[in-house]
């Protein structure tokens, strides 16, 4: 939890969105390892459109990425993958027609074979639920199994920095849990450098350290996630559209 | 008796369709592109042999030139025209528009430059062997294990090689495939030529059975190959290869026995009457698939 880690992930002042129309606004996010720094907002805040700009999918209108230090706003996604950014989006998250197997063999692409070999073997040895799924399909794995997968697969290449699109999207309440719970603190305990963004927030807010708050494409909220319970009334962050003043108290209650 | 007959005639059939169709399956499950102008290219690869026949290069040179010269022009149709349309928004039917145009350049141009005419295309065929009421010439039973040669070879890189598994994640998911580090944009190079020199292998295996050769074989082979690829699921080599069998057997059938009028007619009943019984084998492919990788 110490403030003086630096950052292995580092989002400064970004702005993107689709055609020329920038859906976030001079959003900053720094991701520290041993850390869940988590995004939340309402529908439509721009908090997927970060994310992808994060990770190359969309191109940066204004602002920086950086990655261990090194700047890696203008590489391509497949770059971005190769020099240690994870990513596992919310929906289409793993490959369907292959297996559990080639699924995690793929998310080692980067790496030599044999490597690849011993990471997927780690990684069965931490999930064995994973394990035993090894020769099926992902298609045929049930919601809890595939976000496993994608989040597995995404872990082969031992990424520098990870990011969760709503991982617990469409999972019932308990799985939910259990990939928060256990999944993420788990990663997050592990020294991992991990950028979440959740609709799940009480439960996001138990394992998250650092929390922003996005609300129409713009900074609502930044600081700790226990300053964040702490404010008076969470729910004037999110919905204090218009009214600066909230957010204001909302940033000074934090501080 | 000739019915019997009718279905050795059906495997080599088969065999130059599977050929055709593997190499469009992988090029549409892994690109998007329904590439139409894929039987002009079949045709430019039997004319490179064709070509390299009339300047007496040896066997093994007039053979290459069918595969070499499809693949190299698919790559550059690929990388310059294709991706132009692409980067530009094209979407699925807006792409098959600009490959149906390449595809009537191709061949009017073809017909140009060759006089209109129609050739013999001599390649020897070796000895006939006859097994029961089958009869094959050498050169057609090493087309058929060409066609196995390519089918097993494709299954090998598909299912065991990190680049094969790698293109069969890209076919389904391109965006994710990126998010894993594989670089889509170089891998689609290898897309290109393989496709491309699987056009030039069905091309120059159909000029080698039918023995004359002209400006349209290509793009009159190419509704069968289409039929089979899009009957075995476009994408899957699998699929490709069964419908191409039933595809080859059902019109030499009919050919047999009412005409060869009708062998194409029946080609297409089939397709029609699959299509109708399974929608899903065409329209499940191009509505789930919006982003054309190219």
């Amino acid at each position: 939890m110490s403030q003086a880690t630096t950052p292995l992930l580092t989002g400064r002042d970004i702005t993107a969105g689709y055609a020329a129309v920038p859906v976030v606004r001079g959003v900053s996010v720094d991701v520290v390892p041993g850390e869940v720094t988590l995004v939340i907002g309402p529908n439509g805040a721009g908090k997927s459109t970060l994310i992808k700009a994060l990770n190359g999918e969309l191109r940066l209108m204004a602002g920086s990425v950086h990655l261990a230090g090194e700047d890696i706003s203008r590489l391509s996604e497949d770059l971005r993958a190769a020099r240690g950014l994870g990513y596992v989006p919310q929906s289409r998250d793993v490959f369907p027609t292959l297996t559990v197997t080639e699924n995690l063999e793929m998310g080692g692409y980067r790496l030599p074979p044999a490597e690849t070999a011993a990471r997927i073997a780690e990684i069965f040895a931490r999930f064995p639920q994973l394990a035993a799924l090894r020769r099926r399909t992902a298609a045929t794995l049930s919601g809890g199994e595939r976000k496993l997968l994608a989040i597995a697969r995404a872990l082969v290449a031992r990424p520098t920095a990870l990011m969760l699109d709503e991982p617990t999207a469409n999972l019932a309440p308990a799985v939910a849990r259990q990939v928060l719970t256990e999944i993420v603190a788990g990663l997050a305990g592990a020294g991992g450098a991990i950028l979440l963004i959740e609709q799940r927030i009480q439960l996001a807010l138990d394992v998250a350290s650092r929390v922003h708050v996005l609300v129409d494409g713009t900074p609502r909220f930044t600081g700790t996630a226990a300053g964040f319970r702490a404010l008076p009334d969470m729910g004037a962050v999110f919905f204090a559209r218009g009214r600066p003043e909230l957010a204001r108290e909302a940033q000074e209650g934090a501080t | 008796m000739l019915i019997l007959q009718a279905l050795g005639f059906g495997v080599v059939s088969a065999a130059l369709i599977a050929i055709g169709a593997m190499g469009f399956t992988l090029q549409f499950g892994l690109t998007n592109v329904l590439n139409i102008s894929y039987g002009g290219v079949m045709t430019v690869g039997a004319f490179a042999a064709f070509g390299a026949g009339e300047l007496h290069l040896p066997m093994a040179l007039e053979v290459a030139a069918a595969p070499l010269a499809a693949a190299l022009l698919t790559w550059l149709l690929g990388r310059t025209l294709f991706a132009f349309y692409a980067r530009r928004g094209a979407g699925v039917f807006e792409m098959v528009m600009v490959t149906l145009a390449v595809s009537l350049i191709l061949q009017y141009g073809i017909d140009a430059a060759s006089g209109e005419q129609i050739y013999r295309f001599s390649f020897p065929q070796g000895a006939s062997l006859h097994a029961g009421v089958f009869t094959f010439t050498v050169t057609q039973l090493v087309l058929v294990a060409l066609a196995l040669a390519v089918f097993g070879g494709l299954e090998f890189l598909l299912r065991r090689t990190r680049l094969g598994k790698a293109l069969r994640a890209m076919a389904v998911e391109p965006r994710l495939a990126r998010t894993c580090g594989i670089p889509t944009g170089k891998i689609v190079n290898v897309v290109w030529l393989l496709s491309g020199a699987l056009a030039g292998l069905a091309g120059l295996g159909y000029v080698i059975n039918s023995l004359t050769i002209d400006a349209s074989v290509g793009t009159g082979f190419l509704p069968l190959v289409l039929a089979a690829a899009i009957l075995g699921r476009a994408g899957s080599t699998r699929g490709a290869v069964l419908a191409a069998l039933l595809l080859g057997l059902v019109t030499e059938e009919v050919a047999a026995a009412g005409g060869a009028e009708y062998s194409t007619v029946a080609g297409f009943g089939i397709l029609a009457i699959v299509l109708l019984t399974r929608p899903a084998a065409l329209a499940g492919q191009a509505t789930a698939k919006a982003e054309i990788t190219v």
